[in-house]
């Protein structure tokens, strides 16, 4: 069981999360945007981040960024939406290890999930 | 002046966008979704709500503005019934936190928003292969208004706001749970030409 960071602006995007995650993970935080993601990183050191990346006041990517240099081991997963190849490209530069496509099913975010833990 | 070359081409653009949005709609609710419409027209700015055949009741409306070379925004709009059918759709086996009061709860308001953010992708992903640009979307905005006052708050952010716009307008149903939505994609009027001189090529 692993300790998550979900970092989303909308909140039925982290309760559908929580909702495919919590029975085989501990939701340790939640935030809404970049800033606060970064913040949270450092309080609740997570095993592994979901990402949004289109986000207010600091998208996921330059918070995947932010993160990576302080703590190079973090692993991090962009939740991307069609169309994003460009910004997954950018994520993957800034340090994220993985990501899953908006609209997406409980079983591929899970695999993802335990692809990324299992590395 | 339009070209023939470039209304076969705005409407091949417009069917293909709608056709990717029912794809990503029917992936999020596990429902059949079908088009109804799908019609590209250009429309003074004050006749669109005529012209997308919605004129009086107050309306969902789900704003996300891309920008880049091509900027513009993608409206979804949904009636009030709508919005709260595909919500309880969306929020199935998760708590909603309805108060009986607003229009939808927070946790509704949020499932309809991300409704209109992957609708908007999908739009924004077919333009940007079509024309090979980079575009970018910003967070959803949501307001529950008529529908001229959310086109006119849509169109606010415009690089230039003409009287005219070029209106994509996809009419999609969700099959057995009576939800209409209507999807507008407004590109900004004054960059426009870009798309037609590529269609006239």
């Amino acid at each position: 069981m692993a300790n998550i960071l979900l970092v989303d602006d909308s909140k039925f995007m982290r309760a559908l999360l929580k909702k495919v995650l919590a029975s085989s993970h501990t939701i340790v935080g939640e935030a809404e945007h970049g800033v606060e993601a970064v913040e949270m990183y450092d309080q609740v050191s997570p095993d592994l981040v979901l990402m949004d990346i289109v986000m207010p006041h600091m998208d996921g990517i330059l918070a995947a960024s932010n993160i990576m240099k302080k703590h190079p081991d973090a692993k991090i997963i962009m939740c991307t939406s069609v169309g994003q190849d460009e910004k997954v490209k950018a994520a993957i530069k800034a340090g994220a290890r993985g990501y899953i496509t908006k609209p997406f099913q409980g079983p591929s975010v899970l695999a993802e999930v335990e692809s990324l833990l299992g590395q | 002046m339009i070209g023939m070359e470039t209304l076969k081409g705005l409407k091949k653009l417009g069917d293909q966008s709608a056709e990717m949005a029912i794809q990503s709609l029917a992936e999020m609710t596990g429902m059949q979704v079908l088009m109804k419409v799908s019609a590209v027209d250009l429309a003074e700015i004050e006749q669109i709500p005529a012209v997308i055949g919605i004129t009086d009741d107050a309306m969902v409306g789900l704003y996300v503005r891309f920008t880049g070379e091509l900027p513009g925004s993608v409206l979804t709009l949904l009636s009030i019934p709508s919005a709260r059918r595909l919500a309880d759709i969306m929020l199935a086996g998760m708590e909603d936190g309805s108060d009986g009061d607003s229009v939808l709860s927070e946790m509704q308001q949020s499932a309809v928003e991300e409704i209109g953010n992957i609708i908007t992708s999908s739009f924004i992903d077919v333009w940007a292969n079509a024309f090979n640009l980079g575009l970018n979307q910003s967070p959803p905005a949501f307001a529950c208004d008529y529908v001229p006052s959310i086109i006119d708050a849509s169109l606010a952010k415009a690089s230039e706001k003409g009287d005219f716009a070029v209106v994509f307008n996809s009419a999609i149903h969700v099959v057995d749970q009576d939800i209409d939505c209507n999807i507008l994609v407004l590109p900004d009027p004054d960059k426009m030409q870009m798309v037609f001189d590529n269609f006239e090529g």
